[in-house]
């Protein structure tokens, strides 16, 4: 059994092994297969790209032919074509800077013009905003003219009528104080003629007066004084 | 007061305070000089005094009853004189004009007849009062002068 047992399972590895192997042999065979058709496709398609290589390089060895002929005959005219454009380009130069300087005349002809249009138009506004500003200027000061005359008129009136009372008032004062010069002139002057009178009289009184009024005087000064009892004896 | 002074001869002969003056200056010098050898109360009379001096001395010595040879005596009426004179009262009157004789003999009159003391008058001169007198005796003073009265009656017209 066990004899049976072991060789089953050994023809079931065999067989297992046959199919691996078998499997294993057409799994190369396919790969086998297919690197041989890729190689020939490859190599197909190898000589596709050769014959298009070569064509190309054919096509190519005659495009530089056909180029180096054309490069040589443009070479030759790009000669010839530079020399003319050397002469030309004096010329072009000459001309576009002529265009460009007699645009630039032109153009600074036109912004002149333009300028002194609008320096006149700025001038014209100038002095007309100036001549308006001037006779706004005299309206005013005509105005304030009038103003001030009018109030110097006023004041002046004022001024006058106040002038006028002071000069009523100071020639008022100035009689009072007149009149008090005169009155205390007058008062002097008759205090100094009374005075002047009384000194005469009394220098004449004392000239003229005889030792026996004066001696009756002095009696009656000392009975005077007796009365007032000045001679406490 | 050892010896009586008669007054009433005094105010004979003095009136004023220079007459006052004058008679003591001879008093002095007699005091002085009284013991001066070979010297007389005469002989200095009749050098140093006037006649109206001399006389009220001697008249003055014999109510006294001076014995004018005594000189020890005399000495003591001197001293006696010369110490009532400064005792006598001075009244200041000052008048307008310089008096004469008559008017001081009038006013020292007034002073006799009036008062019994005898006064001696101190005359001073201002014109300017123009009559009148100022009066001072013994601190008091009064203006009765002529010009105060034309003054005042000057006052009372302008007012």
């Amino acid at each position: 059994m066990y004899l049976s047992n072991v060789i089953t399972s050994n023809n079931l590895i065999i067989f297992i092994s046959m199919v691996i192997l078998g499997g294993l042999a057409l799994f190369i065979y396919n790969v086998l297969k297919r690197e041989e058709d890729f190689q020939n496709k490859e190599t197909g398609t190898f000589n596709d790209y050769e014959q298009i290589l070569q064509k190309a390089h054919k096509q190519a060895s005659e495009l530089m032919e056909v180029t180096s002929e054309a490069s040589a005959k443009i070479l030759e005219e790009a000669r010839s074509t530079h020399e003319h454009m050397e002469v030309n380009l004096d010329k072009i130069l000459h001309s576009i800077a002529e265009k460009h300087i007699h645009e630039l005349n032109n153009e600074t002809k036109l912004f002149r013009h333009a300028y002194e249009q609008q320096l006149e138009q700025f001038e014209n506004q100038i002095k007309q905003n100036s001549q308006q500003a001037l006779q706004n200027t005299e309206t005013h000061f005509t105005q304030i003219l009038e103003q001030y005359s009018q109030s110097v008129m006023e004041k002046t009136v004022v001024s006058k009528q106040l002038i006028d009372t002071k000069t009523q008032t100071l020639l008022t004062n100035m009689e009072q104080e007149v009149n008090d010069y005169k009155r205390e002139q007058m008062e002097s002057a008759d205090t100094k003629v009374s005075r002047l009178i009384q000194k005469a009289y009394r220098d004449v009184l004392r000239k003229t007066m005889p030792d026996t009024i004066h001696q009756e005087l002095i009696i009656e000064s000392l009975e005077k004084a007796k009365a007032a009892t000045i001679f406490d004896l | 007061m050892t010896y009586p002074l008669d007054q009433t001869i005094m105010r004979k002969y003095l009136r004023t305070k220079d007459d006052a003056n004058d008679f003591y200056i001879v008093l002095d010098h007699l005091t002085k000089n009284l013991f001066a050898p070979e010297t007389t109360v005469d002989q200095m009379l009749l050098e140093q005094a006037s006649y109206q001096k001399t006389t009220l001395f001697k008249q003055l010595a014999k109510t006294a009853r001076v014995n004018l040879q005594d000189k020890t005596q005399l000495q003591l009426f001197l001293n006696e004189v010369k110490n009532f004179l400064t005792t006598l009262p001075v009244v200041t009157l000052t008048v307008a004009i310089e008096p004469k004789e008559v008017m001081i003999t009038a006013i020292h009159d007034w002073f006799s007849r009036n008062y019994k003391t005898l006064v001696l008058l101190d005359i001073m001169i201002d014109s300017t009062i123009i009559g009148g007198t100022l009066v001072r005796f013994n601190g008091h003073y009064a203006d009765y002068s002529l010009k105060k009265s034309l003054e005042e009656m000057e006052t009372q017209g302008l007012n």
